[in-house]
């Protein structure tokens, strides 16, 4: 089988623009957290001190299943093998869900402390922040599901996965943007 | 001639499931170690900042390459995202070691 190096980049071209587009967005928050914490270094290591990394790390463990899913949903794509897709697709949505599972149970800990966006200046960051991402995770499974569902319904095969490389890149940049944002915020003292 | 489009002139090499398992699984070692590494206070936190961002390149790398599978398309591609993990991060070490 011969291998012909293609010069555009997986699915829609617009879905590039998009993903640059949010990763730029991401990259400006991670940036600012940064500097802030600069000048606030012995109030972030205190409170971030008070988050839960196993909680982080599960999420971290979800989300590049997801992506491994995915991954492996395009390969069988590739292979014309529509069932496997469909099936990982739904996998990779389930994975999505824990996530949004153990986000969730986050929330309702700090939240249940009375902790909100005016705590201070690391609460902010971190609720925004995650909670920004939380938003892409749940349109990235949106997403999934619809390409999923499209997918039964015989929309995609070998010669005709643009749609499902578009969702599978997006869903690609929400776990790179999760893989930059765990160590910032939950790790990096 | 065949009219006849085949999947290579179309789509992506087809990387095999073992690689891309192996990916996931190099992808799962690298999180517990930066967990790990970030609260075992072994080492000294300049020392951990910088293992740590390493730690973000390769498994961004492996991410951008095997996943999204941007090995396989024009150079440029590859290139904006290699430079969007490089910018992000020398902007956080920058912050960190001010």
């Amino acid at each position: 089988m011969t291998n012909i190096k293609r010069k555009a980049p997986p699915g829609d071209f617009a879905i590039w623009i998009f993903i640059f587009a949010e990763l730029s967005v991401f990259a400006i928050f991670f940036l600012a957290y940064a500097f802030a914490r600069y000048n606030n270094v012995e109030m972030f290591n205190e409170y971030q001190a008070t988050l839960d990394k196993t909680a982080g790390m599960i999420n971290t463990i979800a989300l590049l299943t997801s992506s491994l899913f995915v991954a492996m949903a395009v390969h069988f794509m590739q292979k014309n093998e529509i069932k496997k897709t469909t099936f990982y697709l739904y996998l990779s949505i389930v994975m999505g869900f824990i996530f949004l599972v153990v986000k969730s149970y986050e929330y309702s800990h700090i939240f249940g402390e009375g902790i909100s966006l005016s705590t201070n200046l690391f609460y902010m960051f971190y609720i925004s922040l995650t909670f920004f991402h939380f938003m892409h995770v749940l349109l990235g499974m949106i997403i999934l599901l619809a390409v999923a569902v499209k997918n039964q319904q015989g929309a995609y095969s070998s010669s005709n996965m643009a749609g499902l490389e578009t969702g599978a890149s997006y869903w690609h940049m929400v776990d790179l943007v999760w893989v930059i944002l765990f160590p910032l915020v939950y790790i990096i003292k | 001639m065949s009219n006849i489009k085949t999947t290579t002139e179309t789509t992506h090499k087809i990387y095999s499931l073992p690689l891309l398992i192996g990916i996931w699984v190099a992808l799962v070692f690298f999180t517990v170690f930066t967990t790990w590494i970030g609260g075992s206070g072994v080492f000294v936190i300049s020392t951990i900042m910088l293992v740590i961002m390493a730690n973000i390149f390769f498994k961004s790398y492996l991410i951008i390459d095997f996943f999204m599978g941007l090995q396989q398309v024009a150079f440029i591609w590859r290139f904006l995202m290699i430079f969007y993990i490089i910018f992000v991060c020398s902007g956080i070490v920058l912050a960190y070691f001010l």
